[in-house]
């Protein structure tokens, strides 16, 4: 299956190992990460883009969504405006998600709000962080 | 028009006045909000003892407010999850949406507010509230009713469908036009 990852593409330095951990568990269950941008991303923050590159990157992103089976969005923290973006795309797409926050800040998350038949809402610390995401794979392999 | 106007809560008690001022500009020009819920966010924020809404009812509020919108602002000077997520519901809904950002603030802005390319989104940076009201008073005067066409359907039984038929190979015009300028004779007379 195709998953398409969705997360704050900020602070990669400190994001990076658990974003490595969530591709690692879904490359260990026979799956494929559809455009992974997330080692690309480390280095972005270095670099100066124009309007026409970030248009690209929002159509790979869209792109990303329309072919994946299932959508993976770590959406912890508040200033995720593209993750809450592609959230509700896939949704709207008919996608399975997987949201995962951080378990001490689940209580104040507004996807902890979030009713929708095709969401799945974790709180994760980083021991289960890749269970986590195998028994969402699962749930969903047809 | 009913406009559902969000931001991030994170700017709430900063960013107060510019807040009050697009709802000010919304209410001035004639409009209404499909859900004023920021004074009442700020008392929360202000007093620390009020207790907040749950975040079911926030998204629910929110997306109910959606459906009963016929426009969407949103200051994006400050990203958050939740206006992420009401903007991609929004334009999925097919509502315009005016995406607001500060312009001392577009570095920290993320890849897709600045990359969306949907033709119903409209982004606007301001450097002062002139800026600012200006920006939403173009908006709401852009997609008020009163200066877009509007569609509805027509159904019509066998003979006047074909009376309109013929009328429109005659006069090679579209069968819109045909019936736009009886329309329009109607009025003239009335």
């Amino acid at each position: 299956m195709n998953i398409y990852f969705s997360a704050n593409a900020r602070d990669m330095e400190s994001s990076i190992d658990k974003y490595r951990l969530i591709i690692k568990a879904v490359r260990e269950s026979g799956n494929t990460v559809i455009h992974d941008w997330t080692e690309v991303a480390v280095f972005r923050g270095h670099m100066v883009l124009d309007k026409i590159r970030w248009q690209e990157l929002f159509r790979e992103a869209q792109m990303g969504i329309d072919n994946a089976a299932l959508v993976i969005a770590e959406v912890s923290g508040r200033n995720v405006f593209g993750v809450g973006y592609e959230v509700s795309s896939a949704l709207n797409k008919g996608k399975p998600v997987l949201a995962l926050v951080e378990k001490n800040q689940i209580d104040t998350s507004y996807i902890n709000g979030i009713v929708h038949p095709l969401l799945t809402v974790k709180s994760y610390s980083v021991r289960d962080l890749a269970k986590n995401v195998k028994a969402f794979i699962e749930a969903n392999e047809a | 028009m009913v406009i559902h106007f969000t931001s991030s809560l994170a700017n709430i008690i900063d960013d107060f006045e510019t807040l009050r001022r697009i709802i000010r500009v919304i209410h001035q020009t004639g409009n209404v909000l499909a859900r004023d819920w920021m004074e009442s966010q700020y008392q929360v924020d202000i007093s620390k003892t009020v207790k907040e809404l749950d975040p079911r009812q926030i998204y629910d509020l929110n997306i109910d407010a959606i459906e009963r919108a016929d426009l969407v602002i949103i200051e994006g000077s400050y990203k958050s999850f939740g206006s992420g997520f009401q903007a991609a519901t929004a334009l999925h809904r097919k509502k315009p949406v005016l995406f607001l950002v500060n312009s001392n603030r577009v570095a920290s802005e993320g890849k897709i507010s600045r990359g969306v390319n949907d033709p119903l989104l409209t982004r606007k940076e301001y450097a002062n509230h002139d800026d600012l009201d200006l920006a939403v008073k173009d908006f709401l005067e852009s997609n008020s009713i009163k200066t877009k066409d509007l569609r509805f359907n027509f159904v019509l039984d066998p003979h006047l469908y074909n009376h309109i038929r013929w009328k429109s190979f005659k006069t090679k015009k579209t069968k819109a036009e045909v019936v736009r300028e009886l329309l329009l004779e109607d009025m003239e007379r009335h």
